[in-house]
C-alpha cells in the first residue's frame, strides 16, 4: 500500500478510536442502584443524578493513619423501598450520560450528569414518581422543570408525598418506559 | 524466518526477534498494568479498597518507584555483564517482577484477616518490581541487539518493530486493568494486580520455551568469557579525538538535560493526569483507561510522523536531530497548555469534557516520537570511544532523575489550581526549548558530525 493511503488510513482509524473514546464515555450499563440519587455503572464509576436529592442517610468516616485525605462519606442507610422501586426499573439497563454545565455545590469529585434510559430522562423521572425530592443546591439547566415535576408528585401524592394511606397506590406508578 | 547469507536475497531478521518482541509485549503489559493504577490506588481510601495515602505522600512514592525503576536499569546491565549473564538476568529479573506484581495481589488476603497491614505486601512488592525491571530491561534490550550481529542493516528495522511491541502491551494493559478493577469496588484492584503477575508469567513461559532462538542473543558474564588480549589492547588506546570527545560529552549532557524535563512532563501520566481523569472529566470510563492512549497514539502515528520526515528529507527540509527535540519540547508545552485551558475552562472545580485530555495526550505523543526514538541511538552515535556504558547509563539515569521528579512536582497538584499545575509544565517545557532552540548552532554540527561517522562505520 502507498505510504500515503496507510497514513490516511492510520489518521481515520485515530479518528474512529477519539469517536469510540467519546461514545464509551457517554454509554454504559448500571450495574448496582446505591441510592435513587446514585448509580454505579457496570465499568466501574457512580454517578450522582443530577438534581435528585439523595434519601440515604450519610456519615463521614474518620481520617486514618497516613490518610491526610478529606473525611470520607458513605451511605450508612438506604432508603430500601425506593431503591427497590428503581431498580426493578432500570437495573443492568444501558443508559446515556448527558453531562451539562452545573454548578457543584461543593468541589465534588463524583461524576454528575442526565441519565437517559432511551427516551425517558431518569431524573426528571424519579422526581415525578416521587422517589426523591429536587436538590435545590444544584444549578443546572432543567432545574425549573424539575421544580414543577416535584410540584406535580406532592399534588398527586406520589411516593414520598403520599398520605400513609394511599402509599401502596402511590408506588405502584408507571415505569419509564 | 531462516537467515541467509545468499548475496541474491535479502537477508531476513533472525528468528529470535519475535520471541523477543512477545517476551517484551507481555513484560511491559505487566509494568504498564500495575503503573496504570499505581497511583489511585494509593490515593484512594481505605474504605474503598485503596492505601488511604495522602496525595503528597502519594506522589511521594510515586516519583520514588519510577526513579528508582529507571535507575537500577544500570545495576541490571552490570550484574548481567558481571555475574549474571544476560539470559540469567532476564529470568530472574523476571521472577522478581512475577512476585511483585502477585504481592500486590495477595493484599486481597488482608481485606478477610484482621490485623493484617497491606503496607508490608506493599513495600515488598515495589522492591520486587524495581529490582526485577532492572535486572530485565536492559538485558532484553542488549539481547535483541546481539541478535542482529549477522545482519546490522536490520538492527534499526528489529528495534523499530520492539517499540510497537512494547506500545502494544502498554496499549492493552491499562484497558484490562480497568475492566478488572471494575469488577469489584473493593477487591477488583487486587484482580488488576495479579493480571500483571499472569503478564509476566506468559513474558517469562515464552522466553524459556524459545529458547533455541534467542541463545544467540546470551552473553556470559566477564569472568566466563574469553577475552582477546589484543582486542581490549587496542580498545583502551583508541580514544578518539580529545576535543570531539568533549564536544560530544557536553552535547549529550544537554540531551540529558532535555530528557529529564521530557520525563518530568511524561510520567505524569501516571499520576496527576490519571487524577486529573478521575475528577474533572466527564467520562463513564475509568480514569486508568487513559494511559492507554499514549500507547495508542504511538501506534498510530509514528508512521505517519516518519513518513512526514522522510517527505522533508527528500526536499533536503528535513529538521535535525536536535531541532526535532526542540519540537519535541513544544508539543509537550502545547500539551500542557490544552489541559491549563480546560482547567480554566471548567476543570479546576467541575468537570470538563474528555477530549481535552486525549488531545492533551495527542500532542505529549508527538513530542515524545521526537524525542524518545532517537534517543538510545544518538547515545551510542555520541558517546566518546569507551565510555559507551557510561553515557548509556547517563541516559537510563536521566530518565530516572525525569521520573523523580515527576513525582516531585506532582505534590503541587495538591496546593495549586490544576491550571496553575499545568501552566507549570508549560513553563518548564518552554524554558527548555528555548534554551536547547538557543544551542542549536553549536550542537547540530556535533550531533551531525557523530550520526555521518556512525553511517559511515555501518557502511
Amino acid at each position: 500500500m502507498k505510504p500515503g493511503y496507510t497514513v490516511v488510513l492510520l489518521l481515520l482509524l485515530t479518528a474512529i478510536l477519539i469517536w469510540g473514546i467519546t461514545y464509551l464515555s457517554t454509554h454504559d450499563r448500571i450495574e448496582e442502584v446505591e441510592d435513587v440519587s446514585m448509580l454505579r455503572l457496570d465499568r466501574g464509576r457512580r454517578v450522582f443524578l443530577l438534581g435528585v436529592q439523595s434519601t440515604a442517610k450519610w456519615d463521614s468516616v474518620e481520617a486514618k493513619e497516613l490518610t491526610q485525605v478529606e473525611k470520607v462519606w458513605s451511605i450508612v442507610e438506604v432508603d430500601t423501598p425506593r431503591v427497590q422501586r428503581l431498580e426493578e426499573q432500570v437495573d443492568r439497563q444501558g443508559v446515556t450520560l448527558e453531562f451539562v454545565e452545573f454548578e457543584p455545590d461543593s468541589s465534588s469529585q463524583d461524576l454528575h450528569a442526565y441519565v437517559w434510559l432511551d427516551d425517558t430522562l431518569l431524573n426528571a423521572w424519579i422526581i415525578e414518581q416521587g422517589l426523591a425530592r429536587v436538590n435545590r443546591e444544584q444549578s443546572h439547566p432543567q432545574a425549573e422543570q424539575f421544580l414543577r415535576h416535584e410540584q406535580e408528585a406532592k399534588a398527586a401524592g406520589r411516593g414520598i408525598w403520599a398520605m400513609p394511606a394511599q402509599s401502596a397506590s402511590a408506588d405502584s406508578a408507571a415505569a419509564p418506559n | 524466518m531462516a537467515e541467509t547469507t545468499s548475496a541474491a536475497a535479502p537477508r531476513k531478521h533472525p528468528k529470535g526477534m519475535p520471541v523477543l518482541f512477545a517476551t517484551e509485549m507481555w513484560e511491559r503489559f505487566s509494568f504498564y498494568s500495575m503503573r496504570a493504577i499505581f497511583a489511585l490506588y494509593m490515593i484512594t481510601p481505605e474504605e474503598y479498597g485503596g492505601l488511604g495515602f495522602s496525595p503528597v505522600l502519594t506522589a511521594n512514592i510515586y516519583g520514588a518507584y519510577i526513579g528508582i525503576v529507571y535507575v537500577t536499569t544500570l545495576m541490571g546491565g552490570y550484574l548481567a555483564d558481571q555475574v549474571l549473564g544476560i539470559k540469567r538476568s532476564i529470568i530472574t529479573g523476571g521472577l522478581f517482577m512475577t512476585a511483585g506484581h502477585f504481592l500486590l495481589g495477595m493484599i486481597i488476603v488482608t481485606h478477610f484477616v484482621e490485623g493484617l497491614s497491606p503496607l508490608w505486601f506493599f513495600f515488598s512488592a515495589l522492591i520486587c518490581l524495581v529490582v526485577g525491571n532492572g535486572l530485565f530491561k536492559p538485558n532484553i534490550s542488549t539481547m535483541l541487539g546481539n541478535l542482529y550481529r549477522e545482519v546490522p542493516e536490520k538492527k534499526d528495522d528489529g528495534y523499530n518493530i520492539f517499540y510497537m511491541g512494547i506500545n502494544l502491551g502498554a496499549f492493552l494493559s491499562p484497558l484490562v486493568a480497568a475492566y478488572l478493577r471494575g469488577l469489584h469496588p473493593i477487591h477488583g484492584w487486587h484482580y488488576a494486580f495479579s493480571a500483571a503477575g499472569f503478564g509476566m508469567i506468559l513474558s517469562l513461559t515464552i522466553f524459556l520455551s524459545f529458547q533455541r532462538f534467542v541463545k544467540a542473543g546470551d552473553i556470559p558474564p566477564a569472568s566466563k568469557r574469553k577475552v582477546d588480549p589484543e582486542t581490549q589492547e587496542k580498545a583502551r588506546l583508541d580514544t578518539g579525538d580529545p576535543k570531539k570527545n568533549r564536544q560530544r560529552t557536553i552535547a549529550l549532557l544537554i540531551v540529558f538535560v532535555i530528557v529529564i524535563f521530557f520525563w518530568m512532563a511524561f510520567e505524569q501520566q501516571g499520576l496527576t493526569l490519571t487524577f486529573w481523569a478521575q475528577n474533572a472529566t466527564n467520562t463513564a470510563l475509568l480514569p486508568e483507561t487513559f494511559q492507554s492512549v499514549n500507547p495508542m497514539f504511538i501506534l498510530l502515528l509514528t508512521f505517519p510522523i516518519v513518513t512526514f520526515w522522510g517527505f522533508m528529507r527528500r526536499r533536503k527540509k528535513e529538521p535535525s536531530t536536535a531541532a526535532k527535540m526542540v519540537f519535541g519540547m513544544l508539543l509537550t508545552a502545547v500539551a500542557y497548555l490544552i489541559l491549563a485551558f480546560a482547567a480554566f475552562s471548567g476543570g479546576n472545580d467541575g468537570h470538563v469534557n474528555v477530549l481535552w485530555l486525549v488531545f492533551a495526550y495527542a500532542s505529549i505523543t508527538s513530542g515524545e516520537l521526537m524525542l524518545s526514538p532517537m534517543g538510545l541511538s544518538l547515545v551510542s552515535k555520541l558517546a566518546p570511544p569507551g565510555r559507551l556504558g557510561m553515557m548509556m547509563g547517563g541516559w537510563f539515569v536521566a530518565a530516572g532523575i525525569g521520573g523523580y521528579l515527576a513525582g516531585a512536582v506532582g505534590i503541587l497538584w495538591e496546593y495549586v489550581s490544576h491550571g496553575v499545575f499545568f501552566l507549570i509544565l508549560v513553563g518548564s517545557s518552554l524554558i527548555v526549548a528555548l534554551a536547547l532552540f538557543t544551542l542549536l548552532k553549536w550542537l547540530n554540527p556535533v550531533i551531525h558530525d557523530a550520526e555521518q561517522e556512525a553511517e559511515a562505520k555501518a557502511a
